[in-house]
């Protein structure tokens, strides 16, 4: 039980929200990702995910991100004839990605990855606060 | 009877303060880092006993230079307050979302920085009670 621990805790919060980030950096750059064949399915949204996980040797819950899922929504479908990758009726298949979506998760992530900031500088700062006792 | 510091009520119960806030800011850290995973509940250290702390220090000081052990089957007299054994209990800090997640990130800032200043004054009143021996001894200014 000491201050590391909290540093140790706060930071494995802080990757699981890089890797959260990341996810859904895919997302939005793959936003309008269509099909390389006609009818083919598009890029398929990624849902991040994270699970907490007790660590024995730090007698604390850490978390981690697990491996991404795809979401399974309905894909978008788009009146576009002159689209070599369109399907026989002249639709092309867009992903599932809804900007406005990946854009409230990104805010959500950059919320969290701060509130681990703002514990790690608070723990830094009671840390030095001890270490600063030796100086007197 | 030896100096010994940890033998002090006062000094014993601010590291006991500092001990209890240091163990809190882990299990707030655990709150924030785990504040986006489902099914996770909010947890929050047991509040410190004035009481329990007093006679745990009081005790302590009498039992440290009460009985020596000199043999490995000697039964040490257990001081009254175990250090460091604090319970951890389950406090949402609002009703779980539909995650089941029960934490606040606001109600996580606020006991963070909380605790920080807690923290802070324990330190300082440390401080102070060593420098308070040093102009004893002659050192202080």
């Amino acid at each position: 039980m000491d201050f590391t621990t909290s540093l140790v805790v706060a930071a494995s919060g802080m990757r699981a929200q890089t890797d959260r980030m990341r996810t859904i950096a895919e997302n939005i750059a793959n936003a309008n990702s269509t099909s390389a064949t006609p009818g083919g399915d598009p890029y398929r949204r990624k849902i991040a995910t994270m699970s907490s996980e007790f660590d024995r040797e730090l007698n604390a819950t850490l978390v981690t991100s697990g491996k991404p899922q795809a979401d399974n929504t309905e894909f978008r479908l788009q009146y576009d004839p002159g689209n070599p990758n369109a399907d026989a009726k002249g639709y092309i298949k867009l992903p599932n990605v809804n900007s406005l979506v990946e854009i409230m998760d990104m805010r959500e992530a950059q919320r969290s990855y701060e509130a681990d900031l703002t514990v790690m500088d608070a723990s830094k700062n009671m840390l030095s606060r001890t270490v600063d006792l030796l100086r007197r | 009877m030896a100096l010994d510091l940890s033998s002090m009520p006062l000094l014993s119960m601010l590291k006991e303060r500092m001990g209890w806030l240091s163990a809190r800011q882990n299990v707030l850290a655990q709150n924030v880092a785990n504040s986006d995973t489902p099914g996770y509940t909010a947890r929050d250290l047991k509040p410190l006993d004035f009481k329990d702390l007093l006679n745990g220090a009081t005790r302590n000081a009498q039992f440290t230079t009460g009985l020596s052990a000199t043999d490995a089957r000697h039964i040490m007299l257990k001081p009254m307050h175990q250090s460091g054994d604090y319970t951890d209990v389950s406090s949402p800090d609002v009703a779980a979302n539909p995650t089941g997640n029960t934490v606040s990130l606001e109600a996580e800032m606020i006991r963070v920085s909380d605790t920080q200043a807690e923290y802070q004054a324990a330190s300082n009143l440390y401080a102070k009670a060593i420098g308070m021996m040093k102009t004893a001894i002659g050192h202080g200014g």
